[in-house]
């Protein structure tokens, strides 16, 4: 049964079978150092389990969805949680299930164990995996411990997994992975070393915190830090941290938090002997790997065991790395719930704030310079609050995605999506904005008995005339439509005509999410765990509807800067100046300056070559991000007008659907979409309302033309196309 | 959290977005502009195939692929066998050689169009992500004596081994002039190619 191994002393070590770490352990075992009692699932498993199930041609056929190298992250989390879900609904073949049960009780009985991913082409020296696969510490049952086993395996093909093989250029259809199982060890004191410190050769770093060290890993528990000199053991320095919690054992199994105890919180974790030991252990195993080595161990009684050991990485990510935003994307719960409070209390109100400040400025009364000085500011304003978009509010996305996993994790759901309907709320200001605009849509039906005449009566009609305008001031403040006020008046009124020619649609998704989903949801969990439940819904919630209306608010400072660049470009203009070109917001400053500007001109377009063929796009592969399979003349989007001529029973057709632009939804029957996700706005508005939805298709805005004919298949992703 | 993300939007997000307040419609690009830092810094995007990538791929197809399904239609209904080809310069016709008493030569002369499948699949599981596929459609016609030896010698230097079968008098080397390709990537990306005809 060599598919399946104890580390003992005597163990032979099979690199490319048993996966960097569980082989670094049994050379640590081999060399007499102490480590956990451990066992490995070698990736034989691995291959058999996707083989017989059928599982390798699943993961194969929803990696080829797309080409890897085009995929959004956004894409890859999709993909990954897919892949998540194949794994945790798909059953263990019976006899391989007998033999892994057998095997693992036979070594651990029934004490609790922590399972770690062991892939062969991980903590090599050129690549290190650090945080990249996922590890469970403390399983408790065998059950649990099963299911934590198909956990490690499929986060081979986590997100961040994907992108980091991406990165380094591996083969990922050939990827494999081990387990390492090993007894569950509740350190006392428990951290890193790292053998060569990142700022100094002559130093190694010793890290350590009261309880396990995952707070540590993970960054939501500060660890106290000394220095140590390589040639001379001597401790050269030595960090506080503000201790106050420390991570520990949960009762039904994994972790939590727990507050340090007065005597923890005064002394360090480790004592001057403590610190000698962590690095004599930590350099001895540098001498047997021949490489300098990167260290988890804990302390069992006064014992230092080695939990894992790692050569540091040659290629060392430097603090632009692109990789380091990578692992930036999985986000703990501690670190969300700062997240949030930042987002929430500073950020958000901030950003209203500015908007409101920047509406109350009277333009009209300033002078060229001024205004010249007010566009600068406002353009500064908004690229900064993109900037806090993207550092932010975009992480802070995670959070869904977190909830995501949690609840498909105890629910395992045949949909991995189908968490999202506990998520969608009625406060979005998307939703709002579109409630208003339907509410007016039925109000005109009611006039509508002669439509030719409808702008004679809505004139007429007082209560209509405030209906209009209200709406007015709304699409100016969802200013990305950008159109002149007149226009809009004539606009909207066409477009509500449009609205009223709507079938009346049952009560959408919107109203209908209920309390009875959430009771369901929250029935699987008790003690701790609902706690845990019922707060990563309510962090869910919240990141999903900042996912739009933080759009909503950027929109708002920009209709800022727009209003003042209107108003500079009209006083050029009566100045008889001539705009021209691409207009760059400091180019108008400029001229209002009285500088001369060289406007910029319009990109020039290179002409294509001459070829002697022609190619039509016949049919796309995206996403399947809402149910349902429809047909229809396309319009595609690229402008503001096109979002007025829209008609009812077309195709909606874009490079991407922001929040600004879903009024338009409830008039179309389909929706294609460049952009993927099934989180993006597109994909969720179109659930709300029932409409089949394709994101991720390839140059959908340019590969698809105004007046195709299209038919959108939302439950494969399929986008087909007919050109007249 | 670390600094990167913001310290490296700063030069990507204003290029961009200079770029956006000409288009007149800035918010609507919010959201792309997060993402377009993205596509600089951390993914490539997918595109449609371009005309001369598809091209590259149909002649690289159509060298290394010795066999094509032939699909004729005749009294009978339709009818599919293999059948050894070549492709002409720019793509814009096949060729195949077929013993005149067969069942699809008689249905050529019932009905002149036909289809060819010719794919690489390796009939393993990852034909789904990396086979090609592509159907050629077209009108077919024997050849003339004046086009003969040169389609002739073509026809023998992919396929030395048919050189007594294609030279008998008793088999016609048959040309189709090509409407268009409908070629299959990922299994379901499909895009059609017209050589353009003069």
């Amino acid at each position: 049964m060599t598919d399946l191994m104890e580390i003992t002393s005597s163990v032979h070590i099979e690199m490319d079978r048993m996966g960097g770490k569980s082989a670094a352990i049994a050379r640590l075992a081999k060399a007499g150092f102490k480590v956990p009692r451990s066992i490995v699932i070698t990736s034989d498993v691995y291959d058999s389990f996707v083989e017989v199930t059928g599982l390798r041609g699943r993961i194969l056929f929803e990696l080829g969805r797309k080409d890897i190298e085009g995929m959004r992250w956004e894409e890859m989390w999709d993909t990954a949680l897919r892949i998540r879900n194949f794994f945790l609904t798909t059953p263990w073949p019976s006899s391989l299930r007998r033999r892994l049960e057998t095997f693992i009780t036979g070594s651990f009985k029934d004490s609790q164990v922590t399972v770690r991913s062991s892939a062969p082409d991980e903590d090599s020296t050129k690549n290190s995996f650090a945080g990249i696969h996922e590890s469970l510490v403390n399983r408790n049952g065998i059950d649990s411990v099963m299911d934590a086993i198909k956990l490690v395996w499929a986060s081979l093909w986590s997100d961040r997994a994907m992108m980091y093989r991406r990165e380094l250029r591996l083969d990922f259809t050939k990827s494999s992975m081990a387990v390492l199982i090993q007894e569950f060890i509740d350190g006392k004191k428990s951290g890193i070393f790292f053998g060569v410190s990142p700022n100094s050769q002559n130093l190694s770093v010793v890290e350590s915190v009261y309880g396990l060290n995952q707070g540590l890993v993970d960054g939501s528990v500060e660890p106290d830090r000394w220095t140590v000199n390589r040639e001379t053991g001597a401790v050269e320095s030595h960090l506080a941290s503000k201790r106050s919690i420390k991570v520990a054992p949960s009762k039904g199994g994994g972790l939590t938090t727990v507050e340090l105890s007065e005597d923890e919180i005064l002394s360090p974790p480790l004592n001057s002997a403590e610190v000698e030991t962590v690095f004599r252990n930590g350099t001895e195993a540098e001498k047997l790997f021949g490489l300098s080595q990167d260290v988890e161990w804990t302390f069992s009684g006064d014992e230092f065991i080695f939990l894992q050991s790692r050569p540091i990485t040659t290629n060392a990510l430097d603090p632009g790395d692109e990789r380091l935003w990578y692992r930036s994307l999985k986000r703990s719960l501690t670190n969300l719930r700062k997240l949030r409070k930042k987002v929430e209390n500073d950020l958000i109100p901030q950003m209203i704030k500015t908007a409101e400040e920047l509406a109350d400025i009277g333009l009209d009364s300033m002078s060229d310079s001024d205004l010249a000085g007010e566009i600068t500011r406002r353009t500064q304003i908004l690229k900064n609050w993109t900037n806090i978009y993207w550092a932010e509010f975009i992480p802070f996305a995670h959070a869904v995605r977190l909830f995501g996993q949690f609840y498909n994790d105890a629910l395992k759901p045949k949909d991995p999506f189908e968490f999202v309907s506990l998520l969608v709320t009625k406060d979005m200001l998307s939703v709002q904005r579109n409630r208003l605009l339907q509410e007016a849509s039925r109000k005109i039906s009611n006039f509508q008995a002669d439509e030719s005449r409808i702008l004679g009566i809505t004139a007429r009609n007082a209560e209509f005339r405030e209906l209009i305008d209200v709406y007015t001031r709304e699409f100016q403040e969802f200013s990305s439509v950008g159109m002149e006020l007149e226009n809009i008046e004539e606009n909207l009124l066409e477009l509500f005509s449009e609205f009223s020619k709507i079938p009346d649609r049952s009560e959408t998704g919107v109203e209908t999410s209920s309390s009875l989903e959430e009771d369901v949801f929250l029935s699987h969990f008790s003690g701790p765990a609902l706690e845990e439940a019922s707060e990563l819904l309510e962090l869910a919630r919240f990141s999903y509807r900042l996912r739009d209306d933080d759009n909503i608010y950027l929109g708002r400072l920009e209709s800022r800067l727009r209003s003042a660049l209107k108003l500079g470009e009209s006083r050029l203009a009566a100045k008889g100046a001539a705009i021209k070109g691409s207009r760059l917001p400091e180019e108008i400053a400029e001229a209002l300056r009285g500088k001369q500007v060289d406007w910029v001109s319009s990109k020039v377009e290179t002409p294509a070559p001459k070829e002697s063929y022609r190619s039509e796009v016949r049919q796309l592969r995206g996403q399947p991000a809402g149910g349902g399979f429809s047909s229809g003349l396309a319009r595609v989007i690229n402008a503001s007008e096109d979002l007025f001529s829209f008609k009812v029973g077309e195709i909606l057709v874009c490079d991407a659907v922001d929040p600004n632009i879903t009024f338009i939804v409830p008039l179309c029957v389909g929706i294609v979409e460049r952009r993927g996700g099934m989180l993006i706005h597109g994909a969720i508005i179109a659930r709300e309302y029932g409409i089949p939805c394709v994101t991720g298709v390839a140059d959908a805005a340019s590969a698809i033309h105004t007046g195709d004919y299209v038919t959108v298949d939302g439950f494969l992703g399929i986008v087909t196309l007919e050109r007249n | 959290m670390s600094g990167s993300p913001a310290d490296t939007t700063d030069n990507g997000a204003s290029e961009q977005s200079d770029k956006f307040w000409s288009m007149g419609k800035i918010s609507m690009e919010i959201e792309h502009l997060a993402e377009y830092k993205g596509s600089v810094h951390f993914e490539k995007h997918g595109h449609v195939r371009s005309v001369p990538d598809i091209v590259g791929e149909l002649n690289s197809l159509f060298s290394t692929q010795n066999l094509a399904v032939l699909a004729t239609s005749g009294k009978t209904g339709p009818y599919g066998n293999l059948v050894a080809f070549i492709a002409g310069p720019d793509l814009k016709y096949l060729v195949f050689a077929t013993q005149k008493a067969t069942r699809k030569f008689g249905n050529l002369l019932e009905n002149p169009l036909v289809a060819f499948v010719i794919d690489n699949r390796s009939n393993k599981i990852d034909d789904f992500i990396n086979a090609v596929a592509v159907t050629a459609m077209g009108k077919a016609f024997e050849v003339d004596s004046g086009e003969k030896e040169k389609l002739l010698q073509s026809f023998i230097d992919k396929h030395p081994h048919l050189k007594d079968f294609v030279s008998s008098p008793s088999c016609a080397l048959v040309k189709v002039e090509i409407e268009k390709y409908v070629c299959v990537f990922r299994f379901q990306n499909v895009i059609e190619l017209y050589p353009k005809n003069d």
